[in-house]
């Protein structure tokens, strides 16, 4: 009889994110598993084993996991970049910010010149001219670009989108065009800017090929190549009204499955946007595999802060503007969920307000008295304006909060100048608060709206530093040890897969976030900068330059 | 695609107004045509089961020809999908959800190949002053109904009627919509289909009355005669010719206090319109008023 080969992977330092065994010098992989953890000594005994010395200078983790994500994360690469923010595409590749409008029309100038088809449209994404001073991003900016060629660029938000005069005239926007969301000038004409869906909607072809592209299967490889270059190995698509159907099942079964893809997929299904039952959701579940998990139910409740449309308790938004939206009604949320509660689904919900917070709450408190469940793991998701009394509630009702930690650094300023103010945005996103009320946290990115990056999520909880450089909430900060506990073994805790992923345990499936530097060792104002070799996922081993 | 255009109505208000009652009468009136109704969740309108011929994934047929719509898959792809078989359906009818925006779901009306024909908003008589100071839904019920063009009262059985004028007035200040007391009949909801042929008149007798204009008529006369609309007009419908947009005939819609125009997409001969008012509301009145347009500037 063959015995399988167990494989002893020594290592510059290893921190398991176990309690019972924080740290290492080896661990053992056998098939898709930690088979075994300590000095490379105690590992010699185990029988057939061998070593191998890939990782003896590097560090290891358990494989970060991604609590909050979606799976078009990748699909807008198909697009140009011209985000304020540095960011990289799945390959790899370093795309720098568009500081200004200069910038953007370099960028588009240099896509454009790469298009053969001069019909084909030009798409890009990313825009973000709240961060631009002075003039305000216009069509006519664009046609510098192409006065024939039709370009759509989408705005950071997603709730608008600039056009150029070639997709104006080729769809017939026009003076006359009646829609509300299309600003016009002084003579009437539109100066392409399309607000909201709708007007989107009529860049026709352009809008189509947008988001019909960002559907093609590829684009789930280059999902699995995001997560395996930020060390993720478990991520989520959080809301996908058609996680039931079986063409949607096959569709991610094929690529995540495959032996290749570097990392593990929770799709949660969104049954306010579908007509998904409890009954079919569990039949769903059945059907998850080892790398592809389903059956779990994610509800949106409120907007965003940034976005103004977050609800929020007295005393709301700055300059007494109007309290947000509902995207679900508040009163129907115990009827929508009481029957996935009943059968014991997993369910988080989008809150990002303090007052769509207490609706959760309130919602939750009815179904735990109606139906006393021990082990629920309801789940907040952003969870960021809750204040410390909130906390206290969300600690009795033993739920968990997923915080959306690095707005700090990408809206921090914005908060304290336009959205909330000062005081209530030192109070986002509370780490320190959440942990000494004992609320099990973890913390995401939530990509697209910002790049997939466990280590600069946590960065941003460590040092919650804004853009321009201040520290907001130094009351909120928490430790290196908190926060890289909260992207592992907190987000694992959260999906229910903590007894399968997120630490370094014999018996675990063998998913490692490979780094070149010591996020211990390193200043903790540079741990986003920490450089990441690869991962590991399910014993196979992923080198971030290869994928 | 066909050059069809398909006229476009949207339904809000919140949980509870009596949104699914009155999308369920719709389905049943075979006075009004062929509609397709979009919903956000089928659960919701509780088809009656005698009444489905089949169900295929986002769509339900029923016998009497018309569709439901599920928006899965978004409003884009929803509205492509009924303009490619706009040849069978007469008429869209959105259902926007109990804290949706009726104004925003309205814009989808100005998509090539529909027709904005208004924003009616439910209410719900007997609760709606108490829910509009609601903490959490107040401001959501409130913003619904200011961007209504029609305002329907239900539950108006359940009331007393100095009960039903208190909420009246409270709505004049909320809006500058008309309100109702539901049931009304199809015509008042959607206007009437054809100048002269009121095909679709209910039991519940509104009033409406008709003119022909032998002239061409100025804007500037439009835009006096708009301004002196009398009390208890719903809607008007029609075409006219107007001197400042002499290539093509002007299609005219009100609705509430909105009225649109715009470049008729049929070249229609007519230069009619027909205004429907509330019963009680005096013919000599509502047909004075249309007089005023053939009157010189």
């Amino acid at each position: 009889m063959t015995v399988e080969v167990t494989t002893v992977y020594p290592a510059a330092a290893i921190y398991t994110m176990d309690s019972s065994k924080s740290t290492a010098s080896a661990v053992a992989v056998k098939g898709d598993r930690f088979w075994a953890l300590g000095s490379l000594d105690e590992m010699r005994s185990i029988t057939n084993c061998e070593i191998d010395n890939t990782f003896v200078d590097k560090i290891l983790l358990p494989g970060f996991v991604e609590a909050h994500s979606h799976g078009m994360a990748s699909g807008l690469w198909l697009h140009t970049y011209c985000g304020f923010f540095d960011r990289s595409d799945p390959d790899g590749k370093k795309w720098s910010g568009c500081k200004n409008i200069s910038d953007v029309i370099e960028r588009l100038r240099v896509a454009d010149n790469a298009i053969q088809d001069p019909n084909e449209p030009l798409l890009a994404w990313g825009l973000d001219p709240i961060y631009f001073s002075g003039e305000r991003l216009v069509g006519s900016h664009l046609d510098l670009v192409s006065l024939t060629r039709p370009i759509f660029v989408l705005h950071a938000s997603a709730h608008l989108a600039t056009v150029n005069s070639a997709l104006m005239r080729s769809e017939g926007i026009d003076a006359a065009t009646p829609m509300e969301g299309i600003p016009k000038d002084a003579e009437g004409n539109p100066v392409g800017e399309l607000q909201e869906p709708a007007a989107m909607s009529l860049a026709g072809s352009a809008f189509r090929s947008f988001f019909g592209r960002m559907k093609a299967q590829d684009t789930k490889w280059a999902l699995g190549r995001l997560a395996n270059k930020a060390g993720v190995t478990t991520l989520t698509d959080l809301g996908n009204p058609s996680s039931t159907s079986q063409t949607t099942i096959d569709e991610w079964q094929e690529v995540v499955d495959h032996r290749d893809f570097p990392a593990r997929v929770f799709i949660f299904d969104s049954p306010a946007m579908s007509q998904t039952t409890a009954t079919n959701l569990l039949a769903t579940r059945e059907k998850s595999s080892e790398k592809l998990r389903l059956g779990a139910v994610k509800v949106v409740l409120d907007g965003s802060i940034q976005g103004f449309t977050a609800r929020l308790r007295s005393p709301g938004y700055l300059n007494d503007r109007p309290n947000g939206i509902w995207v679900f009604p508040p009163e129907q949320l115990t009827e929508l969920l009481r029957p996935f509660h009943e059968d014991g689904l997993l369910i988080h919900v989008h809150c990002n307000g303090d007052e769509a917070v207490d609706v959760f709450l309130e919602t939750v408190e009815t179904l735990l008295s109606e139906s006393p469940k021990a082990d629920h793991r309801y789940t907040i998701q952003h969870c960021q304006l809750t204040s410390p009394e909130q906390y206290e509630r969300i600690a009795d009702l033993k739920m968990c909060v997923n915080l959306f930690s690095n707005h700090t650094w990408y809206w921090g300023d914005q908060h304290i100048s336009s959205t909330v103010g000062p005081d209530r945005a030192a109070r986002m996103n509370s780490a320190r608060t959440a942990l000494n009320a004992g609320v099990p946290i973890s913390m995401h990115c939530d990509a697209p709206v910002t790049p997939l990056g466990s280590l600069h999520v946590a960065w941003a909880a460590i040092n919650r530093k804004t853009a321009s450089g201040s520290v907001l909430g130094a009351e909120e900060r928490i430790s290196v040890e908190e926060a890289l506990q909260a992207i592992t073994l907190g987000a694992a805790y959260q999906l229910k897969m903590d007894t399968e992923i997120g630490s370094i345990t014999p018996g675990k499936f063998a998913d490692l976030a490979i780094l070149e530097d010591d996020p211990y060792k390193v200043d903790p104002n540079e741990l986003r900068d920490v450089s990441i070799w690869g991962t590991m996922s399910g014993g196979k081993i992923f080198p971030a330059e290869n994928t | 695609m066909s050059e069809k255009v398909l006229p476009f109505t949207v339904i809000g208000g919140y949980l509870g107004a009596g949104k699914t009652t009155l999308i369920n009468s719709l389905l049943s009136d075979s006075t009004i045509g062929r509609l397709a109704i979009v919903v956000n969740d089928f659960g919701e309108i509780n088809i009656d089961e005698s009444l489905i011929l089949s169900h295929d994934g986002d769509t339900i047929s029923l016998t009497n020809g018309c569709i439901c719509c599920s928006l899965t898959d978004g409003f884009a792809e929803t509205l492509t999908q009924i303009r490619d078989r706009s040849n069978d359906i007469d008429r869209v009818i959105v259902e926007v959800s109990g804290v949706g925006e009726p104004r925003k779901i309205a814009q989808w009306g100005h998509t090539p190949g529909y027709s904005l024909d208004g924003v009616v908003v439910l209410v719900d008589t007997s609760t709606v002053i108490k829910r509009s100071k609601d903490s959490y839904v107040g401001e959501t019920i409130c913003s619904q109904i200011a961007a209504a063009d029609l305002i329907l009262l239900s539950r108006c059985d359940l009331l007393e009627e100095d009960e039903i004028r208190s909420v009246e007035r409270w709505l004049k200040e909320e809006s500058s919509a008309m309100a109702l007391r539901s049931p009304i009949s199809a015509s008042m909801l959607f206007g009437l289909e054809e100048i002269g042929t009121e095909k679709n008149i209910s039991s519940l007798d509104h009033v409406s009355a008709t003119l022909e204009f032998p002239t061409p008529i100025d804007l500037a006369t439009i835009d006096i005669w708009e301004k002196s609309r009398p009390s208890g007009i719903v809607r008007v419908k029609g075409f006219l010719r107007i001197n400042e947009r002499p290539e093509n005939s002007t299609e005219i819609q009100m609705c509430g206090p909105n009225l649109t125009m715009r470049a008729s997409q049929s070249d229609s001969p007519t230069n009619a319109l027909v205004a429907i008012a509330t019963p009680g509301t005096p013919k000599a009145s509502v047909t004075k008023w249309l007089n005023l347009l053939s009157l010189p500037n």
